[in-house]
């Protein structure tokens, strides 16, 4: 073994988080750095915005690393990358709102009217490592204090919305690695068939004695916190406060759970949209695949299949979110760990791709068409820099490819209402692409 | 400090932790604890935050913690009384409960955590045994069960042997069942190219080693005598009685209905599917008849409980390996004989299952794990350690000095030791090319040369990191958050461990009778942050059985949902979403949802409803035969132990009487209200088991 000084002092000043730099620099003690709870304990938690834009999000993400980048519009310029030959993959016309690009045929089987509200945004996650999905969630670093995308957007959404509760929640991830943190903590993960279960509320007799229950609970509350410490009250107050979020849960629309008989993405979708109107939380998130982890797919088999399955699952939320007269409240959007390679040596399976994942918003707050673009890179293809007065993808762009993750994350706050300053305060890096919103 | 400043720095800060992650660019993955991931599990946690003097916690608030922790029951009032009196003599509690049988069901489900073992469906054995997974049939579940619970029962033993912990880094005696070896076994003859997509992937040893045989399931002729079936020099050789054939419905191909004999011809795979009731897909004619999970097993249920410590070893001379077809042998051997070394964990089929490698990630992410495991530290392009070579470097992804060395400098060399000895579908390395490759594990501190895959496993064992990082994954499981290294008193418990060889229990003992895990005096841990969290799941339903006398009410035993104590409740349904422990690729830290959201708190009533309809006035019910049993017509005898038994309140704790005067008051206002007597004390045992002392740990 060599350690040098250089090493050593590389490593502490630079190791775990850059902590030693930090608190070098700040002055503040390292362990506080460290320590993300106190870090987290904002004095000004987030107002609203922007009722009028503010918008609850469905999203869909990925440790997998689904092949979503491949067969999007934006891929079908340049003749090296390839594409499944499957006539059901066939190069389309596609049609946004006013940009019209190509696509394989799924997509531009998507109804019009969800087309006009749909963005296909070229970005680079600069990893190529599964692990690395807590980390794309939250933009890799770029948010500040260190939190994930989808829980900034939700306490930036909750006070718009008067959500019941301000965390995300995840019916859909495939394991804990897709599962969310808010403030640091990590979130349950609660299947659609466990949601079911979970919130119907006792009946009979049992569900008549409720409200006593809760009184009596209430003087249970108190005699615990008699002489307790502070975390043991903290405690006791977090346990009523969720009691008191759980009775503002509407039980009539909590019936639209009946019909869940599994953990399938057809449920997802549906407890997804059931806990946006039951306004339970601002962000929910499941998982929409797309082809999976395919290193090996023979003939892009399983791409192809669930590229079609994955379409039409967002094509059966949006006409549900439609259904519920939802259409100008509810966004989707997607976000995977990374893309997949998309050159010619694609033909039986694809690579992690570092540089480049196709992110999809389906909202009122953006504008259609394609943000960014793709060019050759490092052997394979990844994203261009934007331009972020128009969106457009250029190599001249004023956002580095590098920094295409952190302004997604701000363009996507802007597009749902989130003040300016509250957007840069919150992401040290990227700009809002003007050119992406409505 | 300004926002101004804040912002500043941590953009600053926040580069760099870019290019920090840029130098790990395709390693298995850096720890998620402390950059930006959010830190899976560290804090979301009710804490007192800076500048809050220190309380001590009483002695009936921690005895309840450590022994619910430890045993999931409530302290008896002479167990308090007695801390109270010698505050010493709480280890000497800890040594009893120890000893307790629930103490080693708490255990295992630590160690399978804690070792990896869990998290796997039979889904993640596709890879491995195509795309049925493990097997089907109805052993299917209890084979992954016993797949599962392998390697924690071994550790379990080890420390009843008072082997050292290191040991479960090397030991090649595993617990085992007999259908668990016939796995090991079959996979010891059983192959899959690294690219399962290509012609001729498949190596079907039984068929090499029996070309002429024929595998039959029949069912008319009778039952026939086991001993004929694996007897090669029987005429029923591989002859399987299975009486379900003769009722295989086939809705749409009626011409697969009821086929009876099914020939396989030579296969070893169909071997291991009958074993479990499993039917293969067959052909009559010209009809592809598919796959049926049939009841019928070889194996019997009972066979599945059926552990003993049996130790793996190579064949010697011409040996033969053990023949996975022979069910007597396997139930009255403790040895098996495989080509396919087996030592320590991070080599059982549910480790491997956990983490899938492929061509391109090259055993990265398994080695990863590895070390997260046995050290509590990943590859991160953090580690200073400088190897002295690098051989099996992936040179041309990761070239000296580009931004990819950082890691694979030690991340390849300390891999290539697993590739020697293992295809990337985890079967027997035979590539004399990859065989050849010799490793040299680098990582934090320590560089050694490994001839073998037992040299890597002992240099698991000796990492000088290895005591910490166990002591530290005792403290997540204990506090809920991790303890503080530079703490005197966990480097204490650190050494305590070291000190004994070892031994499992002197950390236990140390460690939950410290004030680090009761909260009794300040340390350097709890003056940073006391923790109260959620009664996670395991905690939860491990407190629900042993003190209610159910059987798995929650059903975390998939062989046991729907046929036990979960029986006819949506306990099971709910549970499947309450939070609980587990751990992510590439993260050094587990995964520990500490918070009472609106979500536990729901399910958690909807469970205790559930319950207190078995327990309150229930009838008996053959799948809890110890179920515990209140009446309604003795309600204040009732109320009286619910306090001490749900919430877990001694008499002597001046919150007890309160807290039964609450309950009784309840009482008698729902039966006001118009309840039956029955109903209004099932009310009152929700009330209970909703209390804070029952959902959460350290009230």
């Amino acid at each position: 073994m060599n350690i040098t000084r250089r090493n050593a002092l590389l490593s502490t000043l630079f190791g775990a988080g850059c902590i030693g730099l930090r608190a070098l620099a700040t002055g503040l003690p390292a362990s506080f750095l460290l320590n993300p709870r106190k870090a987290f304990a904002d004095p000004n938690p987030p107002s609203c915005g922007n009722k009028d834009k503010a918008q609850f999000v469905i999203l869909s993400t990925s440790g997998s690393g689904d092949p979503i980048n491949a067969n999007v519009p934006g891929t079908y310029d340049d003749p090296n990358v390839y594409h499944s030959p499957d006539p059901a993959m066939a190069k389309t016309a596609i049609k946004m709102g006013a940009q019209s690009s190509q696509a394989a045929a799924p997509w531009a089987a998507l109804p019009q009217s969800v087309l006009d509200r749909t963005t296909f945004w070229h970005l680079m996650t600069n990893t190529p490592v599964h692990p690395k999905e807590p980390n794309v969630l939250a933009l890799m670093g770029a948010i500040a204090p260190a939190e994930m995308f989808p829980s900034l957007l939700a306490k930036h959404l909750a006070p718009c919305l008067n959500t019941i509760q301000t965390q995300p929640i995840t019916v859909g991830a495939s394991g804990p690695t897709e599962g969310l943190s808010f403030d640091g903590g990590a979130l349950p993960i609660i299947p659609p068939l466990a949601l079911k279960a979970t919130l119907a509320n006792p009946t009979g007799p049992l569900g008549n004695l409720q409200a006593l229950r809760d009184q009596t609970l209430a003087g249970l509350a108190d005699l615990y916190k008699n002489g307790a410490s502070a975390a043991q009250r903290a405690y006791v107050d977090a346990l009523v406060t969720s009691q008191s979020e759980v009775r503002h849960i509407n039980q009539a629309l909590l019936a639209n759970l009946d019909s869940i008989t599994d953990n399938s993405i057809d449920a997802q979708i549906l407890a997804a949209l059931t806990l946006v109107q039951l306004k339970v939380t601002p962000v929910v998130a499941i998982h929409i695949p797309f082809g999976g982890d395919n290193h090996h797919d023979a003939g892009l088999a399983t791409e192809v299949a669930e590229t079609q399955s994955g379409v039409a699952a967002i094509g059966s939320l949006m006409k549900q979110v439609e259904d519920a007269k939802l259409g100008d409240q509810v966004t989707f959007l997607s976000l995977n760990v990374f893309g997949r390679t998309l050159g010619p040596a694609s033909t039986n399976g694809r690579q992690h791709n570092p540089n480049h994942q196709v992110s999809i918003t389906i909202g009122k707050g953006f504008k259609p068409g394609v943000v960014g673009g793709l060019t050759p890179s490092s052997g394979d293809f990844g994203a261009l820099p934007i331009d972020s007065k128009s969106g457009k993808g250029a190599k001249g762009g004023d956002i580095d490819t590098v920094d295409t993750l952190a302004s997604f994350g701000k363009t996507v706050l802007a597009g749902v209402g989130v003040d300016e300053k509250d957007i840069d305060y919150n992401i040290m890096s990227g700009k809002v692409i003007a050119g992406a919103l409505a | 400090m300004s926002r101004k400043s804040f912002r500043l720095l941590s953009s600053l800060g926040g580069t760099l932790v870019g290019s920090v992650l840029l130098a790990c660019c395709s390693g298995p993955g850096a720890s998620s604890s402390t950059s930006g991931g959010g830190g899976h599990g560290m804090g979301g946690n009710a804490g007192r935050g800076g500048g809050v003097p220190f309380q001590a916690d009483a002695p009936e608030v921690y005895v309840a913690k450590v022994k619910n922790l430890l045993v999931g029951l409530p302290p008896k009032d002479e167990e308090v009384k007695a801390v109270k009196a010698n505050p010493d003599a709480l280890k000497g509690l800890v040594d009893q409960w120890m000893a307790t049988p629930q103490y080693e069901a708490k255990m295992r489900v630590f160690f399978e955590l804690a070792f990896q073992q869990t998290q796997i469906t039979q889904a993640d054995f596709i890879d491995m045994l195509g795309k049925d997974g493990l097997t089907n049939g109805a052993g299917a579940q209890y084979l992954l069960e016993n797949v599962r619970e392998s390697f924690a029962r071994t550790v379990v033993e080890l420390v009843k042997e008072g082997r050292p912990l290191t040991e479960a880094m090397t030991t090649k005696r595993l617990m085992m069942t007999p259908p668990l070896m016939e796995l090991y076994a079959f996979l010891d003859t059983y192959h899959v190219a690294d690219d399962p997509t290509a012609k001729g992937a498949t190596t079907d040893g039984f068929a090499k080693q029996y070309p002429n045989a024929h595998v039959v399931l029949e069912s008319s002729a009778g039952p026939i005598p086991l001993a004929e079936t694996v007897d090669p020099n029987s005429p029923n050789f591989m002859h399987w009685y299975d009486p379900d054939i003769a009722s295989l419905q086939y809705a749409k191909q009626p011409a697969c209905n009821g086929v009876d004999p099914i020939d396989y011809g030579a296969s070893g795979f169909a071997v291991h599917y009958v074993l479990y009731g499993g039917v293969l897909n067959h052909r009559v004619n010209k009809e592809n008849c598919g796959n049926r999970s049939g009841q019928t097993m070889q194996f019997a249920p009972g066979d599945f409980d059926d552990w003993k410590m049996v130790t793996i070893r190579a064949p010697k001379g011409g040996e033969p390996i053990t023949r996975f077809f022979d069910i007597g042998a396997l139930r009255s051997s403790s040895e098996l004989v495989l080509k396919t070394p087996r030592p320590g964990f991070f080599s059982t089929p549910a480790f491997f299952a956990n983490w899938s490698t492929n061509t391109s990630n090259q055993m990265r992410v398994t080695l990863n794990q590895a070390l997260i495991v046995a050290t509590g530290m990943a590859v991160d392009g953090t580690d200073p350690t400088i190897p002295s070579s690098t051989p099996d470097l992936d040179s041309e992804h990761a070239p000296k000095g580009g931004a990819c060395f950082g890691c694979h400098q030690t991340l390849d060399p300390t891999r290539a030791i697993l590739s020697a000895n293992y295809t990337y579908q985890y079967f027997l390395q035979e590539d004399p090319q990859q065989v050849a490759k010799k490793g040299l594990f680098v990582f934090q501190g320590v560089e050694k040369q490994v001839e073998t895959i037992d040299d890597f496993a002992n240099a698991l064992g000796t990492h000088p990191a290895f005591a910490a990082a166990w002591a530290q994954k005792l403290c997540y499981y204990a506090n809920s958050v991790a303890c503080a290294t530079d703490d005197p008193e966990f480097q204490r418990i650190v050494k305590a461990f070291q000190d004994s060889g070892y031994q499992w229990t002197t950390l236990v003992r140390e460690l939950f009778a410290s004030p680090i895990t009761t909260n009794a005096a300040a340390t350097k841990t709890t003056a940073d942050d006391e923790t109260v969290a959620v009664a996670r799941r395991d905690h939860l339903c491990a407190a629900l059985d042993n003190r209610l006398g159910f059987v798995d009410i929650c059903g975390l035993n998939p062989a046991n949902k729907g046929s036990k104590g979960g029986k006819n409740t949506v306990v099971p349904q709910i549970v499947a979403g309450l939070p609980s422990d587990g751990y992510g690729r590439g993260s050094t830290v587990p995964v520990l949802p500490n918070l009472p959201t609106l979500f536990y708190r729901s399910g958690v009533e909807n469970i205790c409803v559930a319950i207190a309809n078995k327990v309150v006035d229930g009838a008996a019910d053959p799948n809890n035969p110890d179920m515990k049993h209140w009446s309604s017509a003795q309600s204040d005898a009732a109320i009286t132990e619910m306090v001490e038994l749900v919430m877990g309140l001694v008499p002597s704790d001046p919150r007890n009487a309160q807290a039964t005067t609450l309950l009784k008051a309840h009482f008698a206002s729902a039966t006001k209200t118009g309840a039956s007597a029955s109903d209004a004390l099932k009310s009152t045992f929700v009330t209970a088991c909703l209390a804070p002392s029952a959902v959460g740990i350290g009230m």
